[in-house]
């Protein structure tokens, strides 16, 4: 029976697999010259006998030969692993310039020292054996060498010829960023597409978490992971729903089974029984997309018996009473296994544990963002835990993780198609409140687009990209279609329709992939020219900060200089704005390096860029953490504490790692960094908190601030109060306790827009006072489509009745992301042409723990791609034994859209009947076809096979365009 | 100083694989080789997965030393098994003998030059002096003699896979028992002590048919 | 300079077919391993041949992996 991972290497003792023959063969050609090539500047062994393992034998004399033992100088550079939003830090050996080998740094207080496969794999990217090595450029169909100042020029002159073309203008460039970026880089490419002239710019965290950011920020203040990996040690009860944390945040398992040990209980829900599962107190199987009903049903148990927190909700929660009527009506036991397939008495022992076990948390991650619902599916989690007083209290809150490294970051401050960093938005004010911190002219600025109108307009998504390229003109909220699309850090596979997708990089005039892989993009297209291979180095050849999924920013020394002819991500934005014309605006102020002299650009120095993030992000308090702050927690790891984070003593001593955004105020001011979001019991100069003042003071005659008495500890203001603005801080009379300079620069702002940081050290430091102001988190979301959350059949399923009793929102026109996206018309379409009973299985997608994303990066890692050769299907035995379908055997998985991939089968109990799974890291095959040679030689993955995502559907979230790609359906048949 | 062991806690082990590349960087192992590897039991079945990290577990009395027709097998002071490959002549029979299925005959390559048996050494590399280029050519590196322990236990995602002095581990082990609470329902037990185990404390998650 | 890689290939030719040669024979002695003698390993730069040192540091290592020894 075919177990998940591909352990048939049991052969593989004595016959290598395909894939080591095929790389030996690579090794005999031309990518032995680079082995030999790093091994000779290397110029030390240790390793290097090692590589000669994998060569043919007749290289290994050559291979030693250039082994000079012991004669090295070692280095210890610590970075953080790239893979995930956990943060493990590394400790990487360098010798001579090469990264020999990688120590555990037990004295990280997030892993201790602990890995997971891809973790402990890092040190391949100091081989970077598949790398994108040098510019290149599609010539007839085949990908040949330029230089880079060729392909600077060439695409440098397109874009411009695009941006100054009155028939197409700045909007006609999409980019696509990414989260894993640094923050600096991030910021920066906000800040350059800006003076591009266009907010079409976004990145990964809109298929992510966009649902969340949007659902959570506008329950209660920031959207964002409320606690940490760390504080799950405090949980007594944690509920999984939408998560495989065992495969995608496989280190956040080592705090939660301690916890277990101490006495949590752990319940998982899924569709799949997965690796998370396996481990869980109690796991509950739900239909997939049913996540309302579920956590609905829960509150129906919770409300009939009592177990909410009733002086929480009165203090702390508006409209709960509405959700109350609504969950008692509506979600009845019945309706609730009528919808997701659960019965009373497991919902009733569930709905117990979570309640009567407190502080318990709860944990969600593409489980319940990835739906046409996704922001309500968010919003009915924050619901439960608001309902249980869960919210703001260690050992509780909603421990939403984050997927790539620094993809939080990267939605706090970077390429962002709504908002300018720090989630300032793109209206008037933003402009000009960032314009001051660039140090530029907002008039200049307003001057880069094609109007204030098109400044101050939401971009594209990246999950619409390609309907910005393929849509009639007419129906696009802008001059006209996309026709260049830059990919810069980016997996085209990760996202839907890809069909479709592939139409839409045919279509467009030119396409720019900067990255260090050349990504499922560069091979997906049947195009003869007009795309363009330029190398960026990882973050491992570079350094700056990236922000963990608990808010904790880490400083990454870099390990060693860029691989071959890649350049710093940076360095080719500095290099793109000379091109331009506005290198002088995006850099005034920064300083300038040259880390490798000659050999590589000249580029802006990161910690520069940090500072200026500083400036100007109060709102969410990046101010906090300057590059020495950051920098002396990386050194004193060992002093914070595992369980609260904060460092007990030492140089660090009151603070908590990493300075845990919010960390508010200038670096002077010195505050701790947050923990736990909204905690009360905390004083706000020790990370306490409250619920955000960020939808006015009332709504129908209600007031929205907090009652009287429930305020951060400390508070000179007990009662609810609304956000700090000159006005106030006058009111109050604290106003003479800003020095005059203070004053003069915070004249008519709000502590946003201060950029003295004034009023923020006053409010907090003096009075004990939350800057944001206190008021209650909201139940309902009235700004939404569905203020109260409401369950809604996905647009493709396979229950026809249930569609038309949970129907879809209404097709929506133009202005919304400037595109129009259909709902009701396309379910109608599938109800009326019976496509259910056509594609009756239930498709989904997930995560596996040896890759990450796309997978280019990882599936190039010969030690994670070896343990994962082949992509599959889960389908379950009655399924697969109703079509004839046997374990291992590759099936076809069709489509509504007329796809199908080519994948194994997994026959397994893992998936109930009528549901199937794949995982989302693959690419390198279309259709059925490895498509091995549309890649540059010797830039391919090890490992290609068929994108879940060739097969996918349409559907998009109604608040942020997140993809829909939990549920769907499918057919499978033998192939 | 008592013997080197691993010991792998099912309660903890979530097959991440970490502990398998952990090993493949630090002693490069080539593709087609592991010496170490995540095994899983009842693969998605409700109530039952369980996952364990496994290599050569450093036998006391090692069959695969037993077995051997050209004794190249020796037994440290500190009970980890290694062998010469100087003296291996690669016939397979330590495999035979092997109940974990431990040794590994690579292809080609330094590690498997002529095929001759290649396994986890504990990182406490072969007969050659330690670090050096032919050790680590021949056997990887030799993480004790830096003082430091196995590169897959000290790497381990959710510390389930210990290694060190058995007497160490049996106190780190001992302590997550005695946390847990519980140990007689624990997978493993009843086939170690041959005694059913008590189900009544083991929540066993049931299975919802969709 | 390539007639002194001649020479050298052609002696290590020599080398091999004389006084190189290894006896084809291996000698069994039941119980008794036929392996290389192994140094210690706390005989290096780093221990010099302190037993109870490196036992101090793998003692101390092993603690990194019971993370009670850091939390409760």
């Amino acid at each position: 029976m075919l177990v998940r991972k591909s352990h048939d290497t049991d052969g593989a003792r004595f016959d290598a697999p395909k894939s080591a023959l095929r790389r030996l063969g690579s090794a005999i050609g031309g990518a032995t010259l680079d082995r030999r090539a790093f091994l000779k500047r290397s110029g030390l062994g240790v390793g290097a006998g090692a590589f000669a393992s994998s060569l043919p034998l007749g290289f290994v004399g050559t291979a030693q030969a250039a082994k000079s033992e012991g004669g090295g100088k070692e280095e210890v550079k610590r970075t953080v692993c790239t893979h995930c939003s956990v943060g493990c830090a590394i400790d990487a050996i360098v010798e001579n310039g090469v990264w020999t080998r990688q120590e555990p740094v037990f004295d990280s207080p997030i892993n201790l020292g602990a890995h997971c496969a891809k973790g402990a794999a890092i040190r391949e990217h100091g081989h970077g054996e598949h790398r994108l090595k040098y510019p290149m450029k599609l010539v007839n169909g085949k990908y040949v060498r330029v230089s880079w100042e060729q392909a600077m020029n060439e695409v440098g002159d397109k874009l411009l010829a695009i941006r100054n073309d009155k028939a197409a203008g700045p909007d006609s460039v999409f980019w696509v960023g990414s989260s894993k970026h640094n923050n600096e880089q991030a910021y920066l490419l906000r800040k350059f597409v800006s003076m591009f002239g266009s907010n079409n710019c976004d990145h990964q965290a809109r298929i992510c978490h966009s649902t969340t950011v949007a659902g959570v920020a506008n329950t209660w203040g920031y959207g964002a992971m409320t606690n940490s990996y760390n504080d799950m040690q405090n949980s007594k009860c944690a509920l999984y729903i939408g998560s495989n944390a065992a495969e995608a945040h496989p280190v956040s398992m080592l705090h939660m089974l301690h916890a277990k040990e101490t006495g949590c209980k752990m319940i998982v829900v899924d569709p799949r029984y997965t690796r998370t599962a396996a481990k869980a107190d109690e796991y509950v199987r739900i239909r997939s997309g049913t996540d309302i009903p579920f956590l609905f049903g829960m509150l129906h148990h919770i409300f009939k018996n009592g177990w909410e927190d009733k002086k929480y909700i009165n203090d702390r929660v508006y409209g709960m009473d509405k959700i109350k009527e609504e969950v008692m009506t509506k979600w009845t036991p019945a309706a609730v296994e009528e919808a997701c397939g659960v019965k009373e008495d497991q919902m009733y022992k569930v709905a117990k544990m979570f309640a009567e076990s407190k502080p318990s948390t709860i944990v969600w991650c593409m489980g319940q963002t990835q739906h046409t619902i996704g922001n309500a599916m968010v919003r009915a989690s924050c619901i439960l835990q608001l309902a249980l007083g869960n919210i703001g209290v260690s050992g509780g809150g909603a421990n939403i993780f984050r997927g790539h490294d620094n993809v939080q970051g990267a939605t706090d401050v970077g390429p962002n198609p709504d908002s300018l960093p720090g989630y300032y938005g793109i209206n008037t004010g933003a402009w000009k409140h960032w314009a001051a911190v660039w140090g530029t002219d907002y008039e200049w600025l307003k001057g880069r687009f094609q109007s204030q109108t098109m400044m101050e307009k939401p971009g594209t998504t990246v999950s619409r990209w390609i309907d910005a390229v393929m849509d009639d003109p007419n129906t696009i909220d802008q001059e006209t279609n996309v026709k260049a699309i830059v990919f810069w850090g980016h997996a085209p596979n990760s996202q839907t329709r890809g069909v479709e997708m592939k139409k839409a990089m045919e279509k467009v005039d030119l396409m720019v992939i900067i990255d260090p892989y050349p990504t499922a993009a560069a091979a997906m297209p049947d195009r003869k020219e007009g795309v363009y291979l330029l190398p960026a180095c990882t973050q491992f050849e570079t350094s700056g900060s990236a922000t963990a999924s608990n808010r904790s920013i880490q400083w990454r020394e870099r390990v060693i200089s860029p691989l071959f002819e890649s350049q710093t991500d940076h360095a080719i934005m500095y290099a793109f704005a000379k091109k331009f014309g506005f290198a002088e605006q995006l850099t005034k102020g920064y300083k300038f390096v040259k880390p490798d002299g000659d050999r590589k650009w000249e580029e802006p120095e990161v910690e520069s860029i940090l500072r200026e993030i500083n400036r100007g992000t109060f709102t969410i308090g990046y101010s906090g953490q300057s590059p020495e702050r950051l920098k002396l927690h990386m050194k004193h790891m060992h002093t914070f504490d595992p369980k609260t984070l904060k460092a007990n003593g030492g140089p660090c001593n009151g603070e908590y790692f990493g300075l845990p955004w919010p960390c508010y105020g200038t670096p002077e001011m010195k505050h701790p960094g947050s923990p736990n979001l909204y905690d009360t019991s905390k004083h706000v100069m020790d990370g306490g908190g409250n619920f955000r003042a960020n939808f006015g003071v009332e709504r129908e005659g209600v007031s929205l601030l907090a009652e009287d008495g429930s305020h951060s500890k400390g508070a000179d203001l007990t009662t609810g109060y609304p956000e700090l603005d000159h006005v106030l801080l006058k009111k109050l009379g604290w106003w003479d306790e800003l020095t005059e300079e203070e004053k003069k620069k915070a004249e008519g702002k709000n502590w946003k827009t201060d950029l003295s940081g004034g009023m923020i050290r006053v409010f907090m430091k003096n009075h004990g006072c939350h800057p944001f102001g206190n008021a209650k988190a909201r139940a309902i979301v009235w700004n939404f489509p569905d203020g109260i959350p409401q369950h809604r059949e996905p647009l493709y399923g396979t229950n026809a009745d249930l569609m038309k009793k949970y129907p879809t929102h209404a097709d929506k026109g133009g202005a919304f992301w400037r595109v129009k996206t259909l709902y009701k018309s396309v379910q109608d379409k599938n109800l009326a042409d019976g496509v259910a009973t056509k594609f009756p299985l239930i498709l989904t997608s997930g995560r596996l723990v040896e890759y990450e994303g796309g997978g280019e990066e990882t599936r190039s890692n010969p030690w994670l791609a070896e343990l994962q050769q082949e992509n599959f299907v889960e389908i379950n035995e009655k399924d697969a034994n109703d079509r004839g379908i046997r374990n291992n055997e590759y099936v076809w998985v069709k489509s509504p859209t007329g796809a199908q991939i080519k994948v194994k089968a997994m026959v397994t109990p893992r998936v109930g009947p009528g549901t199937t799974f794949i995982p989302f890291h693959f690419s390198g095959w279309w259709q059925g076809k490895d498509i091995l040679e549309k890649y540059p030689d010797g830039a391919a993955p090890i490992v290609r096979a068929e994108a879940v995502n060739t097969a996918t559907t349409y559907g998009y979230d109604s608040v942020t365009m997140m993809q829909e790609t939990k549920t769907t359906i499918c057919e499978i048949v033998r192939a | 100083m008592a013997r080197m062991k691993f010991i792998c806690d099912a309660e903890r082990c979530i097959e991440c694989n970490g502990c398998v590349t952990a090993c493949k960087n630090e002693h490069d192992v080539p593709w087609g080789v592991n010496r170490r590897r995540v095994v899983t039991l009842n693969d998605g079945i409700v109530g039952a997965e369980r996952s364990i990290s496994v290599a050569c577990m450093h036998c006391s009395d090692a069959p695969c030393k037993a077995v051997c027709p050209v004794n190249c097998f020796y037994t440290t002071d500190d009970g980890v098994v290694l062998h010469d490959k100087d003296l291996c002549i690669g016939c397979g029979y330590c495999f035979y003998a092997c109940p974990f299925g431990a040794p590994q005959f690579p292809q080609a390559g330094a590690f498997g030059l002529r095929g001759k048996m290649d396994k986890c050494t504990f990182c406490a590399g072969g007969p050659e002096k330690d670090n050096t280029k032919g050790e680590i050519e021949k056997y990887g590196r030799n993480r004790l003699a830096e003082g430091k322990l196995p590169a897959c236990a000290e790497m381990c995602s959710t510390k389930a896979l210990l290694a060190g002095d058995g007497d160490v581990l049996s106190d780190i082990y001992r302590e997550r028992v005695m946390r847990r609470g519980r140990g007689g329902d624990l997978w493993g037990h009843a086939t170690a002590y041959g005694v059913k185990a008590a189900t009544s404390q083991q929540p066993a998650p049931t299975q919802q048919k969709s | 300079m390539l007639k002194a890689k001649i020479f050298c290939a052609i002696s290590a030719v020599l080398l091999v077919s004389a006084c190189g040669e290894k006896p084809q024979t291996v000698s069994v002695k039941p119980g008794q391993s036929a392996a290389k003698p192994d140094d210690k390993p706390y005989q290096n730069d780093q221990f010099k041949g302190n037993k109870v040192e490196w036992e101090k540091t793998l003692r101390a290592r092993a603690d990194n992996q019971n993370e009670y020894k850091r939390v409760n």
